[in-house]
């Protein structure tokens, strides 16, 4: 893992209330695995107070060389440090620190589908091209938001070759309501064992998504959140309880540590 | 330096429960020239810790309620210890018991294993059951706990404060009375974060512990009067982010600073403060840190 005062290479509005922010960050970009995050402050920026994670997005080469070198992140802006981070001009410097985190486990994955619920769409572009790289050529994408131009994206997973399914809440596009039903009916037609699920989005898609996967007996893992402090397993402030073994009690596991990527069936559900 | 009984080479050391065993921070912090490590406070039993979410932000500041999640003593000993005495510093082990036996008990067991420079008795959690406030707030238990603890253990030992308390002068004699080496000021402040819209706490266990620069000018004050009146060994620990706030505590009486929330904000704050003080040092023209410890000019 490392720290570095990585220069914005660019950041641009993406799609409504989304942007993509570009950093030079050749230490990160070199070692980072699909599922894995960084921490990101402005340095000697007090408000917000903490650094946030972000999922990296994508990694691209930069200059000459012929390797990762600038890592992605795809934001959308709701709070405090996005709304700070979309000021943010390319030149300048934002501390940054990673990679960090468990990734998502692709090895001897087949097919796969990626769920995602609005912002949760980030870590995916990155996934979908790396198991392509791998091989994996049955890839379906089940993207579910609030309206349509919060589908934000679609074009590159087209172009990768995976088979997308939009979903939004107010049915602007593609299925009207919640991805996870529309997963759930689509799903009849594909559940096998060699399918690999992956979820990212708001807690209570993940409780039902965790609960389809369960009763189709397909192995599922799902990329979770928590207010973090130091992103790094020092603080002990991530905790996401987690059942044990002999299911019967639970115990806290750490989101930035033993995390953000879980097996679905091992998370306590709360709703 | 000299802080009591213990010698460290430098006064920067890192704050229990924010630094881990130290070995998380190993990629970005040379650990072997940090003062001092202090552990994550262990317990005798394992415990759970507090419900989520434990923290949220305020201003300058953050809340925790953590809630003192660990192995218990055992686990410690055979998993965490060796990991925090491989850092190549010293390596100061926070214990808190729920009752004044298990202080002793801790004690006991700490200072039967090898590589350890401290003990640091934290009677001041903001975040166990009763608020914490039993051992902090009372003369009696305060005192009760550091013996229990000075009975079973030679090894220098410091006792943590809690900010929160009526006279802070009256506890840090009692426990100084009692045997303690040295003082730890001070943990974090119990306080409260709301969601006015949801109706709610932001922190699943209602209450925690404020810490970060908001808190600094407060514990800088506690540092103080303590200080004036006990010329015990200080170790600070509120809201220091830089080396200024570190010769801060110094010039009103610490001899060490612990950095805490700071290394959240950035992983290699400990040793950039660490530089930046020298730096300081050098161009002030102050040779012996020693000797700007407790030198404020009242008039
Ligand atoms: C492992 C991990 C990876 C993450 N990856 C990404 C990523 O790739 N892209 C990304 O944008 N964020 C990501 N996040 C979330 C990110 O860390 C921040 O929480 C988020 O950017 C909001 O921060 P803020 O300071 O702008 O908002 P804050 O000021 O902290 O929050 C303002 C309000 O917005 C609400 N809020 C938070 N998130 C959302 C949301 N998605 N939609 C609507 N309201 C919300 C909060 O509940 C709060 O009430 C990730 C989090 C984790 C733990
Ligand atoms: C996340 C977190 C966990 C903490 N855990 C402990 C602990 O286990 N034992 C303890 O004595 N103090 C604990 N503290 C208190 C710190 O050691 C420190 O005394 C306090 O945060 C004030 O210093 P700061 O403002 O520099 O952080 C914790 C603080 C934080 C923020
Ligand atoms: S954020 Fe500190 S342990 Fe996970």
């Amino acid at each position: 893992m490392s720290q570095l005062l990585a220069e914005v290479l660019s950041n641009n509005l993406f799609a409504e209330d989304h942007f993509r922010i570009r950093l030079l960050a050749p230490e990160i970009a070199g070692k980072v695995l699909p599922g894995q995050f960084v921490m990101l402050r402005k340095p000697d920026e007090f408000e917000p107070f903490l650094p946030r994670a972000y999922s990296i997005h994508n990694i691209s080469n930069s200059g000459s060389k012929n390797e990762p070198a600038a890592i992605e992140i795809l934001y959308k802006v709701v709070g405090r440090m996005t709304r700070l981070l979309e000021t943010i001009k390319p030149g300048q410097r934002l501390s940054v620190w990673g990679p960090l985190g468990h990734a998502f486990t692709t090895g001897g994955v087949k097919k796969a589908a990626l769920v995602a619920g609005g912002i949760g769409i980030a870590p995916f572009l990155f996934l979908a091209k790396t198991l392509r790289r791998q091989g994996v050529d049955t890839l379906y994408l089940f993207f579910g938001a609030c309206a349509k131009e919060h589908l934000v994206g679609l074009g590159e997973f087209e172009e990768l070759g995976v088979e997308v399914h939009p979903a939004t809440e107010d049915g602007s596009c593609g299925h009207k309501g919640f991805v996870t039903e529309m997963f759930g009916q689509k799903l009849t037609g594909l559940a096998e064992k060699e399918f690999r699920v992956y979820g990212c989005g708001p807690h209570p898609m993940l409780a039902r998504l965790a609960a389809i996967c369960k009763s189709r007996g397909l192995s599922c893992e799902v990329s979770l959140e928590a207010m973090m402090a130091c992103g790094i397993g020092a603080c002990q402030g991530c905790a996401q309880a987690v059942l044990d073994e002999s299911n019967t009690g639970f115990h806290y596991e750490l989101v930035c540590k033993d995390g953000p990527v879980f097996d679905a069936a091992r998370i306590k559900w709360t709703s | 330096m000299s802080l009591g009984p213990l010698q460290l080479k430098n006064p920067v050391l890192c704050a229990s429960g924010t630094f881990g065993t130290g070995q998380e921070y190993i990629d970005y912090v040379n650990l072997s020239r940090l003062g001092a490590i202090v552990s994550k406070t262990v317990t005798l039993e394992p415990r759970l810790g507090n419900p989520p979410p434990r923290l949220a932000e305020s201003s300058f500041g953050l809340l925790n309620s953590i809630g003192l999640p660990g192995p218990g003593v055992d686990a410690f000993i055979a998993e965490d210890l060796p990991l925090l005495r491989s850092c190549g510093t010293l390596a100061i082990v926070s214990i808190a018991g729920q009752k004044t036996t298990e202080f002793g008990e801790l004690a006991r067991r700490i200072s039967a294993e090898e590589g350890i420079a401290a003990v640091e008795v934290n009677i001041s959690c903001p975040n166990i059951e009763g608020g914490g406030c039993f051992f902090s707030d009372d003369v009696d238990a305060a005192s009760g706990a550091t013996r229990a603890a000075r009975t079973h253990t030679a090894l220098p030992l410091f006792v943590k404060l809690s900010p929160l308390v009526t006279d802070i002068v009256e506890i840090a004699t009692s426990v100084l009375d009692a045997g303690a080496d040295g003082l730890t000021i001070a943990n974090s402040f119990p306080a409260l974060s709301v969601d006015w819209q949801g109706r709610k706490p932001r922190l699943g266990n209602i209450t925690g512990g404020l810490s970060g620069p908001a808190i600094k000018p407060i514990t800088l004050r506690l540092v103080w009067l303590v200080a004036e009146k006990t010329r015990a060994p200080i170790m600070a620990s509120g809201g220091i982010m830089t080396a200024d706030d570190v010769l801060e505590y110094m010039v009103v009486g610490a001899t060490a600073c612990q950095i805490g929330t700071a290394n959240f904000l950035d992983p290699q704050v400990s040793i950039k403060i660490l530089q930046d003080l020298q730096n300081i040092l050098a161009r002030e023209g102050i040779d012996d840190i020693n000797s700007i410890i407790g030198t404020l000019k009242e008039k």
